[in-house]
């Protein structure tokens, strides 16, 4: 379960940079 | 004089060498429309490989978001790995199962590129482990340092499309990072460094005694640990340990690997852009400011140690000797040369105990760590240096009256905000991090020096993480939970918000119409603009991190003198 936990941890690390990725190219074309 | 000729030999011949490779690098990530047939071969095999991935141009966002894709990937399949080692196959010493929390630090920090280590290989980690997660990523994660430069570069030069990442990726692994760590690997195991899959031996000592051996295939780890600026090393005292490291002969490739694609990354970038004489001036801002460190690393570390005053038997001819290891030769050019190389380029690997360096010597990695720019990680150290760039080249515009330019693309507002961010990350996970941990139990309690000493420890914990380093000071007892999380967290989000907010930069200066060079155009070819650059970065670097200094290494160093 704790694996499981880590796991998401990083995921969402990476789910939080592409979200800044879009939000960088939307800011970039608005 | 010994040390005079050990850093030249090692920086200026590395220097040489560059060259060459910096053209051949060009030659794998950006071949171009004039590459011949066989090239041309190679790089549809990548595309086949990539299949409809790797056959659409990608403009930044895309190419970004590919490469985070990538790297999500790369640290599910390592973390899998790593939580059933203990049920998987090639773990003849039967190390068992690796606590959840490591895990996570471990997979961050090898996928960031970062090596850094809350474990010793020998004691926790089997085989299969340190191959097909540690030593895997060790060469993804440098390939995708130098793809994401090159897609820089190639942005930079006007192109809405960076390529395709899919594609650079394997153009830098195979092409590149491959054949370089088979070369290195063979000379190493020459050298005496051990290659086997073979568990622990077994020796009986003279005094009678029984004493296991640890080795493994650690020539292959060792190659791709100095040429990828990963620095992770195979047995916990990485490159002190002599199996990793058995004479002055391995010890002098192991720094020319360091610092080898770091600055032949510099040259790379010019042939993309076609800007050598732009090139040749950051290279010999890189080149200015590692000398720089490795004279005060040197200087400062040839006055004996403290730890040893006051004992009477006790005699230091030779500098500060403390955490050396006396078979490379002079004590005080490998142990600090070693050390301002390692944390120039994000390598971390570590020659002698940084923990031991006297304070102003031990000062001058940090220095490396927060500048993160004077050669520093494979591709990526270059991709740092373009931020500092664009600062400097914004700022000298409005000091001259200039219009701000760089590659004939106006540098505007958002373009200096997108920069500023980037340095701000920097300093804020660094800064932020150790001020957490030097009020908490999560750090103090984990400290064996008090004082000055043991601020500087956390302090070079957060630099180490957030600069991808990997190198340790040491004498902290940093794998408990707080440390993994918080420095896995710090590795991932420091790895990728300076590599983002560079493509963002390029992405948005490629959508700018090209401006025609004229007299008012602010050159970023002289040695004006190189002066102006050194500026930038040490005023940078003095504002963010200066107070830092002021209350570890340095109330330290004042602390011995009085």
């Amino acid at each position: 379960m704790l694996h499981l936990l880590y796991l998401l941890l990083g995921l969402a690390a990476f789910a939080a940079l592409a979200w800044l990725t879009i939000a960088l190219d939307r800011s970039e074309t608005d | 004089m010994d040390t005079i000729l050990l850093v030249g030999l090692v920086v200026g011949g590395t220097a040489l060498l560059s060259w060459p490779l910096g053209h051949y690098m060009k030659w794998v990530m950006d071949p171009g429309p004039g590459a011949g047939p066989r090239r041309r071969a190679l790089d549809r095999a990548f595309e086949r490989v990539a299949g409809r991935l790797g056959r659409e141009p990608q403009a930044w966002k895309r190419y970004t978001i590919a490469m985070l894709a990538f790297n999500a990937v790369m640290f599910l399949v390592a973390f899998a790995f790593m939580a059933l080692q203990q049920v998987l196959p090639l773990d003849p010493d039967g190390k068992g199962a690796v606590e959840p929390s490591l895990i996570f630090n471990t997979i961050a920090s090898f996928t960031s590129n970062t090596n850094l280590q809350h474990y010793s290989g020998e004691v926790a980690m089997s085989y299969l482990s340190q191959l097909f997660s540690l030593m895997w990523l060790q060469f993804v994660s440098a390939a995708t340092g130098v793809a994401v430069l090159a897609g820089l570069a190639r942005g930079l030069t006007g192109r809405s499309e960076m390529g395709n990442f899919f594609v650079d990726v394997q153009r830098a692994a195979f092409l590149l990072l491959l054949p370089a760590a088979l070369a290195v690997a063979t000379l190493m195991a020459l050298g005496g460094t051990p290659m086997t899959l073979a568990g622990a031996a077994a020796a009986t000592t003279l005094e009678g005694t029984e004493q296991v051996i640890a080795r493994g295939p650690v020539a292959a780890f060792v190659a791709i640990k100095q040429l990828g600026t990963n620095g992770g090393g195979f047995f916990g005292p990485n490159s002190t340990h002599p199996f990793e490291n058995p004479t002055f002969w391995t010890n002098g490739l192991s720094m020319i690997c360091i610092i080898l694609i770091p600055m032949a990354s510099v040259w790379m970038f010019g042939r993309i852009v076609g800007r050598m004489r732009h090139a040749a001036t950051v290279f010999g801002v890189m080149l200015f400011l590692l000398l720089a460190k490795i004279a005060g690393a040197v200087y400062f570390e040839a006055a004996p140690t403290q730890a040893f005053a006051g004992l009477p038997a006790v005699e230091q001819v030779a500098g500060n000797v403390e955490g050396k290891e006396m078979r490379f030769g002079t004590p005080y050019g490998s142990g600090p040369l070693w050390g301002a190389l390692t944390t120039s380029t994000s390598n971390g690997s570590v020659g002698a105990m940084h923990d031991s360096l006297n304070p102003v010597a031990g000062l001058m990695p940090m220095i490396g760590m927060w500048l993160n720019a004077t050669f520093g990680g494979v591709g990526v150290g270059m991709v740092n240096m373009f931020v500092y760039i664009i600062i400097a080249v914004f700022i000298a515009g409005m000091m001259v009256g200039r219009t701000p330019e760089y590659l004939n693309r106006r540098v505007e507002a958002r373009e200096m905000k997108l920069a500023a961010l980037a340095v701000i990350a920097h300093g804020f996970f660094v800064l932020a991090g150790t001020a957490l941990f030097a009020v908490t139990p999560w750090g103090v309690d984990t400290l064996n020096n008090w004082g000055p000493h043991g601020f500087s420890e956390i302090l070079y914990e957060f630099s180490s993480a957030s600069a991808n380093n990997g190198s340790g000071f040491e004498g902290l007892g940093d794998n408990t939970v707080p440390w993994n999380v918080a420095t896995g967290l710090v590795m991932l989000l420091n790895r990728y918000v300076p590599i983002i907010l560079p493509l963002a930069i390029a992405g948005s200066l490629a959508r700018k119409r090209a401006t025609a060079q004229s007299a008012g155009t602010l050159s970023v070819q002289d040695a004006t603009f190189g002066v102006m650059l050194v500026g930038t970065i040490l005023i940078i670097g003095a504002l963010t991190f200066f107070p830092a200094a002021a209350l570890g290494p340095i109330a330290e160093h004042f602390l011995y003198v009085s």
